[in-house]
């Protein structure tokens, strides 16, 4: 007793201790600490003035700011700066030690030009071996006032603008540009980013997008001997007018030697990924390898942000984290527009950042929310580093944009105002408006990646309070004490200078800098990649210059890692040369390495693992088609469509052949299918008359099972829906097996017209014969109301009567049923009926003394309320009882639970017009906010128009400024305090909530199957799942391409990555059948939304 | 002619002190109040066409009560009774100052940001508070006015508007036949469900069904086609006389202008808040008595709301595309029309309808031949207009459509017939009380 407690009491200091050492450090020195201008000389604004004649509405860039270029531009160790000014002198400063610095600009003669200047790209590109400097420009001007320049360095701090003779003297409207050596001939070619300044929106895309613009078009340059050639059209890239290119990264994305390009744009046209098809050419590969993409993209990022050495690809938009900005800037969800975007051949892309997760195999999982980073506000540049090194690269993300130009407000009230009391000409009176819009500056965010694809927002205790406009941005060791200093170029402000103190402080972890050295004319070897292995650690960097926006840093890399000791280190030389270091390696110092010619190293060729799951020919033939409506038009503040809730299958011998034949559920207006499966394993569909009689009912969910107890088996098929024209079409439908031909009987079943879900065979009275349990959904039109599930009780002879009020009267109101389990948990005694549901508990009933009772309280001890789509039971830790695994909503979407705020959802007829008001809110920062936006909240209740008569009066609003107490009395709640995919230990107290890899949460989970995958004796979870029908400002949720966590039997699972799992199902799953394959082997059958099922060997 | 809206208050300071009647240029300017809040919040034609029409029915309703030379428009409208005030109210209120009570006060009920006529109401009631009226009479007024209120808007409650929130949102039809979602901002369509709005005049909705449109064909030598030609070469030769006819009846309640990430909209009043305006023009140009201006804009008022029930009702019944989306895909993809296309279906022009059914009742009260300045759009940025007649001018509102480029031509013809069948149903409705202004 005495050890025990004074444990705990040791344990309660070490933590006191940690807690104190921990908010101590934070408040005496925060990781990075601002050094001002009279102490570093850097004295560098980026200055706008906004005239009539010059503004954001003459240029629409014209609040994007300058870019930060790092190098040693005299080989001296230490790290000089270059800013870029738009309408300012550019400004060069030599690194002088100890944070000083010196103005060398008018010396060097790089100042550049009047105009318009934009991005800097510093390279050594005459392979001379000192670094030169490539400036943008773009503006509103004439294009010779356009032209790019080559600062190409003398050796002597002096440089000489060569872009003309050189070639690259690129008259577009250029944002950015990247050197890179793009054909492995060893020396740099060039990629220029360009954009549009004309105003191009969507509804010109259709045939602007096979134009092609000499300005606004991107452009790639071959460097023969010196000379850059344009080969833009030859190799491959796009040229439309439509690119408003704002990010570009050059990467080796799909790891295999050759240096591959990301461009993201602003606006209706996508984001471009460029894929090296290895003979001068590229193919733009980005639909084939994302779900979905930023819609208004800016700056982008690319590095292995979780150590598996794979290239993960980041880009910002402008969704603000903070409930009030998102209520003034974010525009109402228009399905028209959006229906329009894609039918005019564009692709799904959702304001907000979006990191993508690389899978290795060509498809990425988009997991920008359940890592904490997709909303940084209106953001220019993204820069992942190791800055505390701990092995793990965090992220600085600049923000901040000149007016809040989208303000709601604005447009809707004040712009017209201003305008009509504003006199004067055209220019003068916009230039009068544009006053008006209110700026907010805002501070940068820096996270700290904890790993786990986890990203920890650091902002205020690393020092990042500051509020401004931040664009471009570098990192690099200015003070060569090894970590990373950031320098970030501001709008109307001193460039920011932030000394990283992470060493100084004797911080964790550890570095190592490498200062590489390519064989030719890429003296800098752009395009190596640098694996070093610690015990612990395997951090891959690619040496790239350009990062973030508008910038680029040609500087030693920087590797942090945990361990005390690196093991080896593997270079990929940017020829394909491979070179492995695997003795005498520093830590914490800086080592150079040159690549040697005479080692002619080949990559190791991994073994691959054979992966588990293979892709094979289809079993069946068939199509799954949805009626495609909006249930958004019936109810325009629901979450999720409803309608979209198939294909599910059933399984059966239906002719007494011993082999398993398969009913798959058919959508409104597509009859269900029977397909039978011959002797040698192919299937054929057997027509039904019947079936097609019933095309127009909506199936949900079907089973096969012998109801009139003459040994063969027939067919219960649920139906539901919730756009429902026709309430007929709700009855549920029962058919006879009668020698292979199923007949529908309607005398069979009662009468009802609840929309079903999930439907499930059980003997619970113990009777001998078959009776049925029906969860309910939804009713149609009446989002969260539920219709009665029911009981159904078997005569013996195929007839059922609805016993739900006799037997289980609290079936009537169990809410928005998805699933159902008829199980026995503790393997003794009665069985027990599990239900799980959208905004409910999992529940558990068991019949006993003549009626089903719901013994819930015995196995859930806590409310465990979720938006729970279905549930599965197995023995996952061997110990002789059912556990369970409960699929849920996922963690990667706007709603937040873990800060103790449940989604809620209220619920009531609030305006009294004969209609139910489903009004969600869920966390932001920390406080419960609604879900709508205003003109969606007023458009479900006219009569808050008059409460909320601006954007901004209802920013703030929350549950009660919304609904008064009268309102609020009558409303019901529901919540939904779990939206994590979990599952559920079985123990003597009932059963224990577990949580799964952070991978079971990238995507809402629809179908759970178990097995034993990789033959290791233990219990395997699959999932899969994904929704492409949740309202806009959700998204389309796909990141899942089927999850594979292996287990252990004793309840741990880890995730096997999909090119282990082999595992590449895109589009949203709905269920799955395992059909017999050859040689001993399985068939999964994967049952697709609107598209034909996929199968996999295993 | 040239009205000063905007001094209203001092209007009435000096009207108080010199014990005035209210006049026709009173109502006028309560009501510019109430057009004002409507153009603030970006009232939809259809629904202003509405707000219009229960806001001088009180008005006019408040006239009837005081003076027994009108009679309430209850036998003439649908399950409309007419208001019943206390004695106490009848002869201790001022008509005057109840009336404009009335127009305030249906406009602070009834618009989504009518509270910003609080402030109207307050300072016209210190006013009086300031001056040699009774206390009395004040409170009675103050009190009748909201009784009158309180009966129209309940009348208001029943119409079915509250409804069409629960009514499904319109999906687009496919086909190129078909209404779709019109640039720059690609908004819902307008209102899909007016026609269950109940009518004042009408029998139904659907009592005038215009004719079925050209069919769609994109064959040359077609109607369709020919008309499809006609609207694009306007669009690109059309004079400049033309442009300023159509720019002058735009009336779009908010065009959306978007530079960049700036978007914003620009506002104007809506066909029917025109008509509104002519008909406060042609009041005051006349010289009308408070009475006979509030009956005025009533008749007209109401005769517009019926006019837009039928023709949306038509509108989401043959849902044909606009000009705007058929020329882009099948002649040229970069044609645009000259005015921002509105967010509905094109046949039949709406403002072809309300411009007719205005100018019969408007024609009835004030004569053939009244020629009269049409300076609505003035604060709107556009020059004055001077029309001859009423039918003149709506026959210029009508076309300016087709030279603005977002309606075909036998959406106009359709529309003016349409607009025709409701004015002299509406004239016949109201033969009595048209009376009046013989």
């Amino acid at each position: 007793m005495f050890k025990k407690y004074s444990f705990a009491c040791v344990q309660l200091i070490t933590w006191l201790f940690i807690c104190f050492a921990d908010t101590q450090s934070a408040e005496a020195q925060p990781l990075f600490r601002q050094i001002q201008s009279d102490s570093t000389g850097i004295s560098f604004q980026n200055r706008i003035i906004e005239s009539a004649g010059v503004n954001i509405i003459t240029y629409e860039y014209f609040y994007n700011g300058g870019g930060v270029g790092a190098g040693d531009f005299n080989n001296d160790g230490l790290v000089d700066l270059y800013f870029t000014g738009n309408m300012s002198p550019n400004k060069l400063y030599l690194n002088k030690g100890g944070f000083k610095f010196e103005d060398i600009t008018r010396t060097a003669g790089v100042a550049g030009r009047v105009g318009w200047k934009t991005g800097v790209s510093v390279a050594d590109v005459n392979g001379d071996g000192f670094l030169d400097i490539y400036v943008c420009y773009s503006g509103d001007l004439d294009s010779s006032q356009r032209a790019n320049q080559l600062f190409i360095n003398n050796g002597d701090l002096t440089f000489t603008d060569k872009a003309k003779q050189m070639g690259v003297a690129d008259m577009g409207y250029s944002t950015h540009a990247a050197f890179f050596d793009m054909d492995r001939d060893g020396d740099l070619d060039l990629y220029v980013l360009n954009h549009n300044i004309k105003n191009l929106r969507n509804f010109d895309a259709a045939y602007v997008k096979k134009m092609t613009d000499p300005f606004a078009g991107d452009h790639l340059y071959q460097n023969n001997n010196g000379k850059f050639v344009n080969i833009t059209q030859k190799a491959g890239i796009l040229s439309n007018p439509l690119g408003y290119g704002l990010g570009l990264h050059v990467a080796d994305i799909n790891n295999d030697g050759w240096s591959d390009i990301y461009v993201s744009n602003d606006y209706v046209e996508e984001d471009y990924l460029y894929i090296n098809n290895r003979n001068g050419t590229f193919s733009e590969k980005l639909k084939q390898s994302f779900g979905h993409l930023s819609n208004f993209s800016m700056g982008v990022d690319a590095a292995d942000i979780n150590n598996d050495g794979l290239i993960d690809i980041y880009t910002l938009d402008m969704l603000p984290e903070d409930n009030r900005r998102q209520k003034l800037l974010y525009a109402p969800d228009n399905y028209e527009l959006y229906n329009n975007t894609l039918k005019n051949g564009f692709y799904h892309q959702l304001m907000r950042n979006m990191l993508q997760l690389n899978n290795g195999n060509g498809t990425f999982s988009e997991v920008g929310q359940i890592s904490g980073i997709s909303n940084t506000d209106w953001s220019w540049a993204a820069l992942f580093a190791d800055f505390n090194h701990d092995g793990l690269k965090d992220l600085f993300v600049t923000n901040g944009y000149g007016r809040d130009m989208i303000n709601r407000d604005f447009m809707k009230f004040y712009a017209d105002e201003r305008l009509k009391h504003i006199q004067g000409k055209t220019d003068s009176r916009m230039f009068q408006m544009l006053q008006g819009i209110k700026s907010t500056p805002l501070h940068n965010y820096i996270f700290q990646n904890e790993g786990g694809l986890k990203f920890r927002d650091r902002s205020a205790e690393w020092g990042f309070e500051e509020l401004n406009f931040s664009h471009g941005a570098a990192y690099a060791d200015l003070d060569n004490d090894g970590d990373l200093d950031l320098v970030v170029n501001s709008m109307n402000q001193e460039a920011g200078i932030y000394s990283n103190n992470h060493v100084e402080l004797n911080g964790q972890g550890h570095y190592l800098k490498l200062r590489l050295r390519g064989a030719g004319k890429n003296t800098a070897a752009i395009g190596a990649v640098v694996t070093l292995f610690t015990e612990d650690q395997t951090v891959t960097l690619q040496n790239y210059p350009v990062h973030g926006f508008q910038s680029s840093m040609q500087t030693p890399l920087h590797a942090g890692f945990s361990a005390a000791k690196i093991d080896s280190i593997a270079i990929r030389w940017p020829d394909g040369n491979y070179q492995v270091i695997n003795q005498g390696i520093p830590s914490d110092t800086l080592i150079a390495i040159a690549q040697d010619l005479k080692i002619n190293g080949k990559e190791p060729i991994l073994k691959r693992s054979s992966q588990l799951f293979t892709k094979t020919s289809p079993k069946i033939s068939y199509q799954h088609i949805e009626d495609k409506v909006n249930d958004f038009k019936l109810q325009p503040l629901m979450p999720n469509m409803l309608s979209f809730s198939g294909p599910r299958f059933a399984a059966g011998d239906v002719n007494g052949d011993k082999l398993e034949d398969i009913y798959v559920c058919g959508p409104k207006g597509q009859a269900g299918k029977l397909f039978v499966q011959n002797r040698d394993g192919s299937y054929m569909e057997k027509l039904q008359q019947d079936f097609a009689t019933d095309a127009e009912a909506e199936d949900c969910d079907a089973v096969f099972v012998d109801v009139d107890q003459d040994g063969d088996l027939d067919l219960y098929v649920v139906s539901g829906g919730y756009a429902i024209d026709d309430e007929q079409m709700l009855q549920d439908r029962l058919y006879l097996n009668q020698g292979g031909r199923f007949i529908r009987k309607k005398e069979l079943l009662p009468i009802e017209l609840n929309a079903g879900s999930v439907v499930v065979a059980l003997d619970f009275d113990a009777d001998g014969d078959q009776d049925l349990f029906i969860g309910s959904r939804c009713i149609p039109g009446s989002y969260p109301m539920a219709p009665s599930s029911m009981l159904l009780e078997n005569d013996g002879k195929g007839k059922f009567r609805d016993v739900t009020t006799e037997k289980a009267s609290f079936f009537s109101s169990l809410g928005m049923i998805t699933d159902a389990i008829w199980l026995n948990i503790d393997q003794s005694g009665p069985h027990e009926l599990i239900i799980t549901g959208e905004w409910m508990s999992p529940r558990v009933f068991q019949y006993k003394e003549g009626k089903m009772q719901d013994i819930s309280i015995r196995f859930f001890t806590k409310s465990y309320t979720g938006w729970w789509n279905c549930i599965k039971a197995s023995d996952l830790d061997q110990d002789g009882d059912l556990d369970l695994i409960a699929g849920n909503w996922g963690t990667n979407s706007p709603f937040k639970v873990g800060t103790g705020n449940p989604v809620k959802l209220y619920y009531g007829d609030f305006d009294n017009n004969g209609f139910v008001d489903p009004l969600i809110f869920h966390d932001i920062m920390g406080k419960s906010y609604p879900m709508a936006s205003r003109d969606e909240l007023t458009d479900q209740m006219v009569s808050l128009r008059q409460r909320f008569p601006t954007y901004d009066s209802y920013a703030d609003a929350t549950l009660t400024d919304i609904l008064d107490s009268a309102q609020l009395q009558m409303a019901s709640l529901l919540q939904a305090e779990v939206l994590e995919t979990v599952w559920f230990e079985n123990t003597a107290n009932g059963f224990v909530l577990h949580a799964l890899p952070v991978e079971a949460n990238f995507s809402p989970v629809h179908v759970i199957h178990v097995g034993d995958f990789n033959n290791d004796g233990s219990a395997d979870i699959l999932l899969f799942g994904n929704n492409e029908q949740a309202r806009i400002k959700i998204g389309k949720m796909d990141a899942s391409y089927g999850v594979l966590l292996t287990g252990d039997n004793r309840g741990n699972f880890k995730y096997l990555n999909q090119v282990k799992s082999g595992l590449q199902v895109t589009g949203a799953v709905r269920d799955l059948l395992v059909l017999p394959g050859s040689g001993g082997k399985k068939i999964l059958m994967v049952g697709r939304n609107n598209d034909d099922p996929v199968f996999y060997q295993y | 002619m040239k009205l000063c809206y905007l001094c209203l208050v001092c209007f009435f300071a000096s009207w108080v002190n010199a014990q005035k009647k209210v006049s026709a240029t009173d109502y006028v300017g309560a009501l510019k109040s109430a057009t004002d809040v409507m153009v603030s919040d970006v009232t939809s034609p259809v629904a202003a066409s509405r707000y219009y029409a229960y806001i001088n029915l009180a008005a006019y309703e408040s006239a009837a009560l005081f003076d027994t030379g009108y009679k309430s428009l209850s036998g003439s409208i649908h399950k409309f009774t007419s208001p019943v005030l206390d004695n106490e109210e009848k002869y201790g209120a001022e008509p005057g100052l109840t009336m404009i009570l009335v127009v305030y006060k249906m406009g602070q009920r009834m618009l989504p940001s009518g509270f910003i006529l609080k402030s109207k109401i307050d300072s016209l009631i210190n006013i009086y508070k300031k001056s040699a009226f009774s206390e009395s009479r004040l409170i009675f007024s103050q009190s009748a006015a909201d009784k009158i209120v309180k009966h129209v808007t309940a009348f208001a409650a029943t119409d079915g508007f509250r409804q069409l929130n629960n009514r499904a949102r319109y999906t687009p039809r496919s086909g190129q036949a078909y209404w779709q979602p019109t640039p720059p901002v690609f908004m819902s369509p307008v209102e899909p469900h007016w026609n269950t709005i109940r009518t004042f005049l009408l029998d139904s909705a659907q009592q005038f069904k215009p004719p079925v449109p050209a069919k769609f064909n994109l064959s040359k030598g077609s109607s369709f086609y020919k008309q499809l030609t006609e609207v694009y070469n306007l669009g690109k030769q059309a004079t400049a006389e033309q442009r300023n006819i159509a720019s002058f009846w735009d009336c779009n309640p908010f065009a959306v202008s978007q530079i960049g990430h700036v978007e914003f909209g620009l506002k104007k009043i809506s066909p029917g808040g025109h008509w509104i305006g002519i008909t406060g023009i042609a009041a005051i140009h006349a010289g009308m008595s408070m009475n006979e201006t509030a009956l005025a804009h009533a008749l007209t008022a109401i005769a517009l709301a019926d006019g837009f029930i039928a023709c949306w009702d038509e509108k989401y019944r043959s849902n044909r595309v606009r000009p705007e989306t058929i020329i882009q895909q099948a002649i040229d993809p970069a044609w645009r029309p000259l005015l921002q296309t509105p967010p509905f279906p094109e046949y039949v022009s709406g403002h072809s309808v309300a411009s007719h059914t205005a100018a019969i009742i408007l024609t009835r009260i004030f004569g053939e031949d009244f020629s009269f300045t049409d300076d609505t759009e003035v604060e709107f940025g556009l020059p004055v207009r001077i029309f001859s007649s009423f039918h003149a001018a709506a026959a210029e509102a009508a076309i300016s459509r087709l030279y603005g480029g977002i309606h075909f031509r036998d959406a106009i013809t359709a529309g003016e017939w349409q607009g025709k069948q409701v004015g002299t149903l509406a004239a016949k409705r109201f033969s009595k009380h048209l009376t009046h202004f013989k």
